[in-house]
C-alpha cells in the first residue's frame, strides 16, 4: 500500500475516535474539528516515522494531545476555567448525569482536564500519561486527585441542582 | 461509592459524552490534502530558517510564529537537515529503480535460458518481455535528474549504449563458438542496472539514507546467486548420472567458487537486512524462513549449497537439478518483489520529504 492508501485507511477507521477525545479535551466541536484536522495534517507529514512506531494509536494521541496544548496557547483560544460551551443536549438514560459531568469536566482547569481524559477515556495508566504529556509522574498523580476531587464536589447532588445546568 | 466505583462511572460517563459529539463528515481525502500542504508549508519553514539564521528574524518571526508555536511540541515534525534539491535528485533516481530491477531481473531470465539451450518457443516470449521492460526503462531514465554527480550521468549512457546494442548480444551469446562474450555483455548490463541504487544521492534523513544504503547490498546479491546457480546446476546434473559413469560432481574451483558466492551472499543478506526498515526485514523473514541472518538456509535451493560447503562433497544432497531451479527461480522472484516494495518505500519517503 502507498502512504496515501495507508493514511487513508487510518484516518477512515480511527477519525471519528479522535474526534470524540478532542471534543472530550476541548468541548466544542468546531474546536475539536480544528484540533483533529491539525493533528492529521502533522500525522500525515509524519507518516514515515508513525508507521514505524511501536503503536500508531499512541504516536497519533500524542500528535492530539500537543494539538490541543497548542492550539489552547494561541491567543485567540484561549481558554478560562470554567467557561462552559454549548453542547447538544444528550438523549436517553442517564441525560442529567451526563450534563451534569460535562458541566463539570468544562469546569475543570485544562491540565486536569487533559489527565482526565487520558486517564478515563483512553484508559492510560498514570506511567504512560505522563509520557504522553512529558510531565512528572507524580504531576499526574496530583492532578488526577485534585481533577476527581473537583469532579466529586461538583457532582454532588446539592451542587449539582444548584449550578452549572443551562 | 468508593474510588473504583468512580474511575468506572467516570469512564463510562466520558464515553457516553464523547458519543454525542455529532462527527461530522469528513473525506480521509480531504484529511491528506492537508497533509500534503502541511509537507509543502514544512519545507517553506526550513528554507525560511536559513533566511532568519542571516538576520531577518524580526519581520519572519512575527509572520511564522504559529508555525513555530506548532512545531515546538510536535513530535511529528522533527526538523531535518536534508535539502530540497538532494531530495528532488534523490526522488527522480529512485524512481527509476523499480524499472532498472525489472529490467534487470528479465536480462538474467534471458540469458539464464539461452545458457540453458532453452527452445525458441520459450526464448521469444522471455526475449520480448525483456524488449518491453527496456522501452519503460529507456522512457524512466530519460527523467532522471543527474545534477552534478558525472558518475551517475556516465553510468546511464553506459546502459542505454549497451541496450541500443541488444540485437548484437543476442546474436553473441548465442555463438556457440564462444557465447562467453555474449554472457559477460549481458551480466554488465545487469550490474550496471542493479548497481544504480548506489547512485542514489544521500537527503540527510538518518532512515532514508540507511534504506538507501541497503539496496547497494542488491548487486552482490544478485551476482552471487547467479555464481551459485551456474556451480551448482552442474554439480547437481553430474550428481544425478549413474554412479558409473558418474564424473566427478564438484571441482575444487567449483567448490572455490561456491565458498566465494557464499560468502559474498551472506554478507550482501546481512547488510540488507541491518539497513532496511523494519517491513522489508519482516518480508525478508519470510522469504527465508527466518534465517535471513544465516544466509537464508531455509530456503531449499540454499540448504543444498550450505549441505555441500559443510561437507565438501554432494553426499548429503538430495535434491535435483529441477527442484534447485525450482527454488532458486521463486527464491529470485521473490527478491525481486522484496526489493522493489524497498525501492517503492524509499520513493514514498522521499516524496514526504519533499511535500
Amino acid at each position: 500500500m502507498s502512504r496515501d492508501e495507508e493514511f487513508t485507511a487510518y484516518v477512515r477507521e480511527r477519525r471519528a475516535h479522535l474526534y470524540r477525545a478532542a471534543y472530550l479535551l476541548c468541548g466544542d466541536e468546531h474546536r475539536a474539528e480544528d484540533i483533529v484536522q491539525l493533528t492529521l495534517s502533522k500525522v500525515y507529514a509524519a507518516w514515515r516515522r508513525v508507521r514505524k512506531a511501536d503503536s500508531v494509536d499512541a504516536y497519533v494521541r500524542r500528535v492530539l494531545v500537543n494539538s490541543h496544548l497548542d492550539e489552547g496557547r494561541r491567543p485567540w483560544r484561549r481558554e478560562r476555567a470554567g467557561e462552559v460551551a454549548d453542547r447538544p443536549a444528550p438523549t436517553g438514560l442517564g441525560a442529567e448525569d451526563l450534563d451534569e459531568l460535562w458541566t463539570a469536566l468544562r469546569a475543570l482547569p485544562a491540565g486536569q482536564r487533559r489527565v482526565v481524559v487520558l486517564r478515563h477515556y483512553w484508559g492510560l495508566s498514570v506511567e504512560e500519561t505522563a509520557a504522553d504529556l512529558g510531565v512528572a509522574v507524580g504531576t499526574v498523580k496530583s492532578q488526577t486527585a485534585a481533577a476527581l476531587t473537583n469532579l466529586r464536589h461538583a457532582l454532588r447532588p446539592d451542587n449539582a441542582a444548584r449550578g452549572g445546568r443551562r | 461509592m468508593n474510588t473504583s466505583e468512580d474511575d468506572v462511572l467516570l469512564g463510562d460517563g466520558l464515553h457516553r459524552l464523547g458519543a454525542t459529539a455529532t462527527v461530522p463528515i469528513s473525506a480521509p481525502t480531504e484529511d491528506v490534502r492537508r497533509g500534503r500542504r502541511r509537507v509543502r508549508r514544512n519545507r517553506l519553514v526550513a528554507a525560511a530558517g536559513t533566511v532568519l539564521a542571516v538576520g531577518i528574524i524580526g519581520v519572519a518571526g512575527v509572520a511564522l510564529r504559529p508555525v513555530v508555536a506548532d512545531r515546538a511540541t510536535d513530535p511529528a515534525d522533527s526538523p531535518t537537515a536534508t535539502s530540497t534539491s538532494s531530495v528532488r535528485q534523490a526522488e527522480s533516481v529512485a524512481q527509476a529503480l523499480p524499472n532498472s530491477l525489472n529490467l534487470a531481473i528479465n536480462l538474467i531470465f534471458e540469458r539464464e535460458g539461452v545458457m540453458a539451450a532453452v527452445p525458441d518457443v520459450v526464448l521469444r516470449p522471455l526475449q520480448a518481455t525483456t524488449d518491453e521492460a527496456i522501452t519503460t526503462w529507456s522512457a524512466t531514465a530519460e527523467q532522471i535528474d543527474a545534477g552534478g554527480n558525472q558518475e551517475l550521468a556516465d553510468r546511464i549512457s553506459r546502459i542505454q549504449r549497451s541496450l541500443d546494442g541488444m540485437a548484437q548480444m543476442r546474436s553473441d551469446i548465442l555463438d556457440k563458438a564462444d557465447p562467453q562474450a555474449g554472457q559477460m555483455a549481458y551480466m554488465a548490463v545487469v550490474n550496471d542496472l542493479l548497481a544504480t541504487s548506489t547512485l542514489v544521492p544521500r537527503v540527510g534523513d538518518a532512515e532514508i539514507d540507511s534504506e538507501i544504503e541497503a539496496l547497494g547490498s542488491m548487486q552482490p546479491a544478485f551476482d552471487s546467486l547467479l555464481e551459485e546457480r551456474a556451480v551448482m546446476t552442474d554439480a547437481l546434473a553430474k550428481h544425478e548420472q549413474p554412479g558409473a559413469v558418474q564424473a566427478e560432481p564438484l571441482s575444487k574451483e567449483g567448490l572455490v567458487s561456491l565458498a566465494a558466492a557464499e560468502a559474498t551472499w551472506r554478507r550482501s543478506l546481512a547488510d540488507f537486512y541491518t539497513a532496511t526498515s523494519e517491513r522489508q526485514r519482516k518480508t525478508l523473514d519470510e522469504i527465508t524462513y527466518n534465517t535471513a541472518t544465516d544466509g537464508a538456509i531455509g530456503v531449499p535451493a540454499h540448504r543444498a549449497v550450505n549441505q555441500i560447503l559443510s561437507t565438501g562433497s554432494l553426499d548429503r544432497v538430495t535434491m535435483t537439478p529441477e527442484e534447485y531451479t525450482a527454488s532458486w527461480t521463486e527464491l529470485i522472484r521473490r527478491l525481486q518483489e522484496l526489493f522493489v516494495a524497498a525501492e517503492n518505500e524509499i520513493i514514498d519517503d522521499l516524496a514526504a520529504l519533499d511535500g
